[in-house]
């Protein structure tokens, strides 16, 4: 069996950052990652296609189309960046309730496709669960991460201006984009109009500037060509594939293993600890075994969870480290189920030129210093105004050709548009679970996602359409129009939990380290610690988390405690 | 100038095809799905709906073979047996060979194709059909580049600008 200082399962973000910290401190670390490779640069094929280039003008065929029914509900699964995302046929899961599951599995996991909206998450966040009666109190607060938030921030790159908000602390951001003239417009309005509500850019992970930290990475700077997708041959924005991954290898300490699907954590019963991996070639089949001092798991929410349900052993016959029973259970997520539009009149003088790759921000202002509403927590919101150039393509024949052989112009009004993001609230009947029989190719148990919107869900979202017309409405936007039901749970890519941390053993699986209480040299570092969800995107989170525990686990086991 | 720098400075992937399948389509063929008098029917439909008379826009696949493809590759089967049964609604319900009829006679067609009260096959069949060839036409280099002033790398952004 080979052995290894440190096993990581999970190629994405959470992972690769972790596997960055070992690598640096010298340690030898094996990712273990389900899916084929990714090489930054080299397996981006569709990254220079212009529009003309592509087979089906962006549309998807049939034979894609009909095997990836759920994936194909994400706004980036399209043609340009279909064979990011998992075949659902393959992958296949069993949906008590309506949900999404989300996937992309290769080295570099969904960072590849994400929006890259990073927002830090403050004490309103950490503290809410223990001022508000759910959950369990988180372990950490904010003062114990904010290092840690500087330190991804810095590396990765993370464009955004210092706002002095409590609720949204600021990090050490390269310069932001600017709001348009629109967006300024709606920013006065709310301030002058409201005490505690902001509207901000939203810190985002692109280059917008180039530091040295950048130009060893090897990536320059963002070109805002908004085709972030298919993978960025500049390296503007960040993904683990261009920014972790090539670093650690260039330490020597890294073994990343593609198509290996970690299908449990052994245990041993002797030393009380975990002993290493047993894996699934994904292509041959073959089983094998690897060791190692310490083990991370950052497979993504859902997996993580899977994973450690299927770790079994005569001391924890219900999943490893389940003593309290809590395992799979509190997963929540963001709900992003209402949106509201509308169209301004106003600043018909101006318009933009270019692209940027992120949009203006609200952070939470709802039940934020004191309990307000009849349900509990909030919603952030996205903003964004546009006014795009358009054509005529109304009319056919000779009329329609001359339509379309007309310029452009400026639409005649600006559109506005906003949708939430809010906090659910974890609870046990949220929860997934393993199927006693049925299993996938790579004998793994389906999972039963049994996960659904409250009441508490329901009345944010009206609250939001209320606040958000009446603030379009303050800021004079015409043709407000609202929409809800718009996705099921899953679809907003952000589950969380179901292995979450906690200061109580009996009521949680985590301590304030990410260590699993009953068995300390196995660490979760994804989505699946999450004890709340807060309203922020949450993974730079999930980096600052990884990139502490494992600087908690490198100090251990040099003190030889792991 | 860094900006100009790192536009020199980086090599693009040159991306000779796209990882999705594909059949063996390729220029003005007629793909199966379609008898060759339908195929006739929807390039006559292309034509009376957007005359590409101009060489330099003429799109790098007709409408006619993009739409074709369209329906037959990434149409789900229902989608497929809806739009046929409107192209043979159409074709049938003629009083006159439509592919033999002049310009303001066919848009006349087409017009009352589109109404409210048409069939709803048919209204789906000559819309769709309107959707690809636009989709197509306006996504050709020449067209994106000549009238749209495409650019993958777009100018840098500008959040507010005066309109001349
Ligand atoms: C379109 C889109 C937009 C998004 N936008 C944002 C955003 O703006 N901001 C934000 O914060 N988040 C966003 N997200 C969510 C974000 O991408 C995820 O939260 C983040 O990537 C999670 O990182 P991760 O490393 O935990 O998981 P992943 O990236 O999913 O990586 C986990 C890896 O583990 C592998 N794996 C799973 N099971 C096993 C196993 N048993 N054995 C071995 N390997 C395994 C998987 O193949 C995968 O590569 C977005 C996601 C998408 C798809």
């Amino acid at each position: 069996m080979e052995n290894y200082d440190v096993i990581i399962v999970g190629a994405g973000m959470a992972g690769s950052y972790a596997a960055k910290e070992f690598c640096d401190a010298g340690l030898k670390t094996l990712l273990l990652e389900r899916g084929r490779d990714v090489v930054h640069l080299q397996d981006y094929p569709t990254t220079s296609m212009n529009p003309w280039e592509f087979k089906y003008k962006g549309d998807l065929p049939w034979e894609v189309k009909k095997d990836i029914p759920i994936q194909s509900k994400c706004y980036a699964c399209r043609e340009d960046a279909a064979h990011f995302f998992i075949k659902d046929t393959d992958h296949p899961y069993i949906q008590d309730k309506p949900f999404d599951w989300l996937r992309g599995y290769q080295v570099g996991g969904k960072s590849i496709m994400w929006a890259r909206q990073t927002q830090r998450w403050s004490d309103f966040d950490f503290e809410g669960p223990e001022r508000d009666g759910f959950a369990v109190d988180w372990p950490i607060r904010y003062k114990d991460l904010a290092p840690w938030y500087d330190k991804v921030e810095h590396f990765i790159g993370v464009a955004g201006n210092k706002d002095g908000l409590d609720m949204l602390p600021d990090g050490d951001f390269l310069k932001s984009w600017d709001l348009n003239c629109v967006e300024d417009h709606f920013k006065s309005s709310i301030e002058s109009a409201y005490k505690d509500r902001h509207v901000i850019f939203g810190r985002c992970a692109h280059l917008s500037e180039v530091r040295d930290i950048h130009r060893q990475q090897g990536r320059t700077l963002c070109q805002s060509r908004t085709l972030c997708q298919r993978g960025c041959p500049f390296g503007g924005y960040f993904n683990a594939n261009s920014t972790l991954i090539p670093w650690a290898q260039r330490t020597g300490n890294l073994t990343l293993r593609p198509f290996s699907v970690v299908q449990s954590i052994t245990y041993d019963e002797k030393m009380g600890k975990a002993s290493g991996v047993r894996v699934i070639d994904a292509n041959t089949k073959e089983e094998m075994e690897y060791g190692a001092k310490v083990v991370f798991v950052c497979a993504a929410t859902i997996n993580t969870n899977i994973l450690l349900l299927n770790s079994k052993s005569d001391r924890f016959p219900n999943g490893l480290g389940n003593d309290s029973g809590v395992l799979g259970k509190y997963v929540a997520f963001h709900n992003y189920n209402a949106t509201i539009s509308g169209r301004h009149d106003g600043h018909l003088e101006f318009t933009t030129e270019g692209r940027k790759p992120t949009s203006a921000y609200l952070p939470r202002f709802r039940n934020l210093r004191r309990q307000e509403t009849d349900f509990l927590r909030g919603y952030a919101a996205t903003f964004g105004a546009s006014r795009p150039d358009v054509g005529n393509s109304d009319g056919a024949g000779d009329e329609l050709m001359a339509n379309l052989m007309a310029p452009t112009q400026p639409a005649e009004a600006w559109g506005v548009y906003s949708q939430m993001m809010g906090e659910t609230i974890p609870k046990e009947s949220n929860y997934v679970s393993l199927d006693a029989t049925e299993k996938d190719q790579w004998g793994m148990p389906l999972v039963h996602i049994n996960i659904d919107y409250d009441d508490n869900d329901r009345k944010m979202e009206q609250d939001f359409l209320d606040q958000f017309s009446e603030m379009f409405e303050k800021a004079g936007f015409k043709d407000i129009r609202t929409a809800t039901n718009t996705r099921v749970p899953g679809n907003d890519i952000h589950e969380m939990g179901g292995v979450r941390m906690g200061r109580d053993p009996k009521t949680s699986m985590l301590n304030g380290n990410n260590q699993l209480h009953a068995v300390p040299n196995v660490f979760v570092t994804d989505g699946a610690c999450m004890t709340s969800v807060s309203t922020q995107n949450p993974s730079l989170t999930f980096m600052a988390l990884s990139a502490r525990a494992a600087n908690f686990a490198i100090e251990a086991m040099k003190k030889a405690e792991l | 100038m860094e900006r100009r720098q790192a536009i020199r400075g980086i090599t693009i992937l040159a991306v000779g095809s796209s990882l999705l399948p594909s059949c063996n389509f390729t220029g003005d063929q007629k793909a199966s799905f379609f008898s060759n008098k339908e195929a006739k029917q929807i390039a006559a439909i292309c034509g009376a709906i957007l005359p590409v008379t101009d060489e330099k826009f003429k799109p790098e696949m007709s409408s006619e073979a993009f739409t074709m493809m369209a329906v037959e590759e990434c149409y789900s089967p229902e989608e497929k047996e809806k739009y046929k049964l409107g192209l043979q609604t159409f074709m049938n319900s003629a009083t006159e060979d439509f592919t033999k009829q002049g310009k303001d006679q066919q848009l006349e067609v087409l017009k009352s194709a589109l109404s409210e009260g048409a069939d709803e096959n048919v209204r789906y069949f000559v819309s769709q059909t309107r959707r690809l060839i636009l989709r197509n036409f306006t996504t050709t280099k020449s067209f994106m580049e000549g009238q749209r002033s495409y650019s993958m790398i777009p100018k840098p952004y500008k959040a507010c600008i005066k309109i001349s």
